[in-house]
């Protein structure tokens, strides 16, 4: 069985304690050494032999990027990678919408969460970095404007890492129904916003009409007006009627 | 530790979830996707044994060149899981405890007694017999004892304990006497109070407590014998229904289950209140937008939606539409479902 590589690494994180708590990323040499410990798999493709200054190169050039950081956001993303081909591979076959596959996507990214514990706390806890380019993909089709839109679903994923965190017993799915409201706001269509709101403001109506009081105004001027106003963006013909 | 065929199962066991906001074609596609993973990445194995439905085409999303996981494996027994919730989802209320006990039967031989993903789906099967009427003392004993686990692994604010909690106080309502009753609006009282500290009150989780404690409300009104001390329950349970259906529409549209739902809860709570013409116009509002919806449509609430409408035109004094709807309410729960008119 291919295993994710880091039984190593995760069995060290976990004897941290993290998995229960965020804790810091173990260090070069303690890495180095659970590289040169490893049988196989991802520490083999740098090579054994080299220890230290393997995984220092990970790192690449920049001077700023800490190679043992560098190490633990690769880990990251190669063990929810799976995860996520799954997801994508149900958003092909099944022809996602954009809500539907960002639902799917928080969702995978929850699960992974719970699974991968280990990785996900580890400081800087979170996601991996791969989520948010995936997230920049999906904003491209969100309505609003494209960085501050990425923006807001990065820090929704890591709001639904950190309530699986918080409660590793809670699923996916509800961490998700945690941030669908904003989600959804995020990503649907402008008609579809609109024909929702009309929607919710007639079944609004049709509540008042039905619960409200005998001396409650059913509808105000404004909100009659509101109602008018996107109907005719919807291309539906304004109600006849006295006022507005 | 994660293997790739896991996590692999794993996203798609998520990501398959979001269909069951799909209509019932889509669910049971979905279902049978889920087998073919199962079939793909796991050891050979009769699916169909487990309940499940018959493997499509191989899913071949990605090359297999590991060994396959054993199906004791819990990322197996999680694809599983999903697999049957989608396929019960098409299924009537009364024919889904079955399926859950094939699934939990398949595993049984394969896995330790207290395995996690076992018992979720013993925990399954005991819940679907209790929405299919069916409060045997093993159910409650089931149920009882599976609180107890959750509390003892995920704590007493745990979310899997909050779950356990409101399943035991369902058994509790669905069972006859009124003692039971008292016990279960308590426990769903301080359950959603709890939810409502811990998520905050608009959070999905709190407000389907909501919906629990407002079915309590109306039944305790049901089962109370003074007219003053009825209606105020029915009063409190016509807010609190209130209160829900608002959250339903602004979360998941007005088309929504949960929305839906509530609008029967007021209708019923209007009926006990006298508000009959209020009621009726409720609760064929509640059937307008279930036609509407293209999601998830729950029988159960269908069947409960043309009772209630054949009891408010029954004290109306219309008893044809009285009979009709009663007609129509014995026929969904019988389970041959249609259109509703």
């Amino acid at each position: 069985m291919r295993e994710l590589c880091f039984a190593a690494l995760v069995s060290a994180l976990e004897e941290k304690g993290c998995g229960r708590a965020e804790v810091a990323a173990p260090s070069l040499s303690a890495i180095a050494r659970m590289v040169n410990a490893a049988p196989a798999t991802l520490y083999n493709w740098w090579g054994i032999d080299q220890g230290v200054q393997t995984v220092a190169r990970w790192a690449g050039p920049d001077p700023a990027v800490k190679p043992s950081l560098a190490f633990l956001a690769e880990a990251k993303v190669v063990s929810f990678w799976p995860y996520r081909s799954g997801c994508l591979r149900v958003a092909d076959v099944f022809d996602l919408s954009l809500t539907e596959l960002a639902c799917a996507y928080y969702r995978t990214i929850g699960v992974w969460a719970g699974d991968c514990a280990a990785l996900a706390r580890c400081r800087p806890a979170g996601p991996p970095s791969c989520v948010a380019e995936d997230l920049q993909v999906i904003a491209r089709f969100a309505p609003g404007d494209l960085e501050s839109t990425s923006v807001r679903l990065r820090s929704l994923a890591d709001t639904v890492v950190a309530s699986i965190f918080d409660d590793p017993s809670l699923t996916p799915a509800i961490a998700l129904d945690g941030v669908r409201e904003e989600l959804m706001r995020l990503l649907a269509p402008p008609e579809d916003r609109l024909a929702a709101r009309v929607e919710v403001i007639l079944a609004e109506l049709a509540d008042r009409l039905l619960h409200g009081e005998p001396d409650d105004e059913l509808i105000t001027q404004a909100e009659s007006g509101q109602i008018r106003q996107a109907m005719a963006r919807l291309g539906l013909p304004a109600p006849a009627g006295r006022g507005t | 530790m994660t293997s790739e065929a896991a996590g692999w199962m794993a996203g798609i066991g998520e990501a398959l979830g979001v269909l069951m906001a799909r209509g019932p074609g889509s669910r049971e596609r979905a279902a049978g996707f889920a087998v073919s993973a199962l079939a793909w990445w796991a050891d050979p194995a009769d699916w169909t044994r487990a309940g499940l439905p018959a493997a499509g085409a191989p899913e071949r999303g990605t090359a297999r060149w590991e060994i396959p996981l054993p199906v004791s494996h819990p990322a197996v027994l999680r694809l599983a899981h999903a697999a049957m919730s989608l396929r019960v989802s098409v299924l009537a209320t009364g024919a889904r405890p079955r399926h859950w006990d094939r699934l939990a039967a398949f595993f049984r031989p394969r896995v330790p007694s207290g395995d996690l993903g076992l018992r979720r789906i013993v925990e399954n099967g005991l819940l679907a017999r209790v929405a299919a009427g069916e409060t045997s003392g093993d159910v409650l004993d089931g149920l009882a004892k599976a609180l107890e686990q959750h509390r003892a692994a995920d704590g007493e604010d745990g979310y899997a304990t909050g779950v356990a909690r409101m399943n035991l106080a369902l058994a509790w309502q669905a069972g006859s006497a009124v003692s039971d009753l008292g016990r279960a609006l308590a426990l769903v009282a301080a359950e959603t109070a709890r939810r409502a500290v811990r998520y905050r009150p608009a959070h999905p989780v709190t407000v389907e407590a909501r919906g629990h404690l407002t079915d309590l409300l109306l039944a305790s009104a049901e089962a109370e014998p003074q007219l003053c001390a009825r209606r105020d329950l029915a009063g409190q349970a016509l807010a609190e229904a209130r209160l829900s259906r608002i959250a339903w529409d602004r979360l998941f549209g007005v088309t929504s289950a949960g929305a839906i739902r509530s609008r029967v809860q007021a209708g019923h709570a209007l009926l006990l209140l006298g508000e009959l013409d209020q009621a009726r116009v409720c609760l064929e509002c509640a059937l307008a937008f279930d036609t509407r919806s293209s999601g998830t449509r729950d029988d159960q609430t269908l069947g409960t939606t043309f009772s209630l409408l054949a009891r408010t035109y029954a004290a109306s004094g219309d008893r044809q539409h009285a009979r009709n709807a009663e007609r129509r309410a014995l026929q969904i729960r019988s389970g041959s479902t249609g259109t509703p008119g």
